[in-house]
């Protein structure tokens, strides 16, 4: 029998993953949480074998940010992420944090308790992308990783010089690079990016 | 054959009382319209547009495809202007403002196809999408907004989760019917009963834990629970900030202390205690743990907390005389 904490601030979602490990029989739910702030407090009970954490939690804590704590701390705990974001930067994240698995609520052709379950037995189960998108003409896979970065960077509302300074370039590679987008996404302006990239959910700077 | 018809009598009043008993409205034809099962619900929206009860369903999806407004007070509407049409999905507004979403689809099982009516109350998910709509036009005209976007973003997609939720369990409810129907015709009604109870059953089941409201995060209403199962109680002394970002800068301060006074000190009670004055809220936390520590080397979690309280113009000592003790300053106003 696992003991399972689950951290998802939807109510829905919370209740529907607690019903489909109930039913499996070898998981036992020790709480549901909304905050991923407090995941990590929960772990040091020692009595905890696999996190469900999602990402964008109540507060806007992020269980990215929590899954990192809890790996650093407790190394031998389970942790599966899932969301139901298609925000590009997630599955890399979630790696860097040192997740056992990747789960997208809506995406995944796999059930989350065979996740689990899987994911006990030493498995690593990761979707091999994140959901593709529209961005305006392009597709979210058109990008270059240096050309997300700029995109991330608009979007946190920085100016081409602070941007510069951020990523350690000239302020010409940056416009560079934002003519590049715009060709791609057939855009006019900036401000027409950065709103299709928000509403798609695209990029979350906060996560 | 009495065994035969109690279980079929069984099982009618088990599908009727489940479909009844759904807050949605969902209609069951076949394929040339005639109806199977219709909701008490999506009679009651039916008649509310056309005047009659459900009769056949390929010529009143004609007939509420052709309303733009009614003698009772319905209207057509979209969600927003740049949304693409959809021949199967009409959306009306009630007289009670409720906003109805129609949608038509097709079922298929082992050949048999069933046409599948449904209507969902999207009234808050059409709120915020109008919300978003509006934010992103205000985001064209300034950065800033950006950051309040996010926010909403985060809240439209619990709603979309929600509607996706209840769209699954109609998919269940179909598939329910169309068995049932399937067994019914090849009169194995009785050998079948177990898996059709059970199905209808997992339906009704998933019905009844779709919540009716998401409800608000109370944050020290887990806070509390937390601290509980790692064996602390939390005593609250004082009126806390009433608006958010103080709040959650108090809030990650108070996890701290917690996790330092139970890992390091063996605390199993936590005091908060705060006041306010000059536009800032003191807040002093201790524990009952040891009280053996005369310096603290600030660690990751410490460390990272001071950024943060630092960043909104916060200030935080830490005294160790006679246990250790986390005081805090905090500007009432943060920007958000």
């Amino acid at each position: 029998m696992y003991n399972v904490l689950i951290v998802e601030d939807s109510k829905l979602s919370r209740t529907a993953i607690e019903h489909q490990l109930l039913a499996e029989r070898c998981f036992n739910i020790v709480t549901s949480i909304e905050s991923a702030a407090n995941a990590d407090i929960l772990c040091m009970g020692g009595n905890i074998d696999l996190v469900l954490m999602d990402i964008c939690t109540a507060n806007d804590e992020s269980g990215l940010k929590a899954a990192g704590r809890i790996k650093s701390h407790y190394p031998e705990i389970k942790l599966v992420m899932m969301t139901s974001m298609p925000e590009h930067s997630f599955i890399q994240k979630a790696r860097e944090s040192s997740c056992d698995s990747f789960w997208y609520k809506e995406h995944s052709s796999m059930d989350i308790a065979e996740v689990c379950r899987r994911t006990m037995l030493g498995e690593s189960i990761w979707p091999p992308d994140s959901p593709q998108l529209s961005i305006g003409a392009a597709k979210s896979s058109d990008f270059t990783d240096r050309e997300l970065e700029v995109i991330r960077e608009l979007v946190g509302g920085h100016t081409y010089s602070e941007i510069a300074q951020t990523l350690k370039v000239s302020e010409n590679t940056v416009k560079f690079h934002i003519k590049s987008i715009m060709q791609k996404t057939g855009f006019k302006n900036t401000l027409q990016l950065v709103a299709d990239v928000v509403e798609k959910k695209f990029i979350m700077p906060k996560y | 054959m009495r065994l035969f018809n109690k279980d079929r009598i069984r099982l009618s009043r088990a599908v009727r009382e489940a479909i009844d008993s759904y807050p949605e409205g969902l209609c069951f034809s076949s394929e040339d319209g005639k109806p199977i099962l219709v909701n008490t619900q999506m009679n009651r929206l039916i008649s509310l547009l056309t005047g009659h009860t459900i009769i056949e369903t390929v010529h009143l999806w004609n007939e509420l495809s052709a309303i733009s407004e009614t003698s009772s007070g319905c209207k057509r509407i979209t969600m927003t202007e740049n949304e693409a049409f959809d021949i199967n999905k009409l959306i009306f507004r009630y007289p009670d403002g409720r906003i109805w979403r129609f949608e038509k689809s097709v079922l298929q099982s082992d050949g048999q196809i069933t046409i599948q009516l449904k209507a969902d109350d999207i009234t808050e998910l059409t709120s915020v999408s109008r919300e978003l709509l509006k934010n992103n036009q205000k985001l064209a005209a300034m950065n800033k907004r950006q950051k309040a976007l996010l926010k909403d973003i985060v809240e439209i997609n619990r709603d979309k989760e929600f509607l996706a939720a209840k769209m699954r369990i109609h998919d269940e409810f179909g598939r329910c019917l169309v068995a049932t129907k399937k067994a019914l015709s090849d009169h194995s009604i009785a050998e079948s009963m177990d898996m059709l109870v059970s199905g209808w059953r997992s339906a009704i089941q998933g019905m009844s834990v779709i919540p009716l409201q998401q409800k608000e995060t109370s944050p020290e209403e887990e806070l509390r629970k937390v601290a509980s199962m790692i064996g602390c109680r939390i005593n609250m002394i004082g009126e806390q900030p009433k608006k958010n970002p103080a709040l959650n800068l108090l809030y990650a301060a108070i996890r701290e202390g917690l996790t330092n006074a139970v890992r390091h000190a063996g605390a199993d009670e936590l005091t908060v205690e705060l006041t306010h004055g000059n536009g800032f809220c003191h807040a002093e936390i201790s524990s009952n743990g040891s009280t053996e520590a005369t310096q603290i080397t600030e660690g990751v979690g410490l460390g990272s907390l001071r950024k943060s309280l630092e960043q909104e113009g916060a200030v935080m000592e830490i005294k160790c005389e006679n246990g250790v003790r986390m005081i805090i300053d905090l500007p009432e106003e943060l920007s958000n």
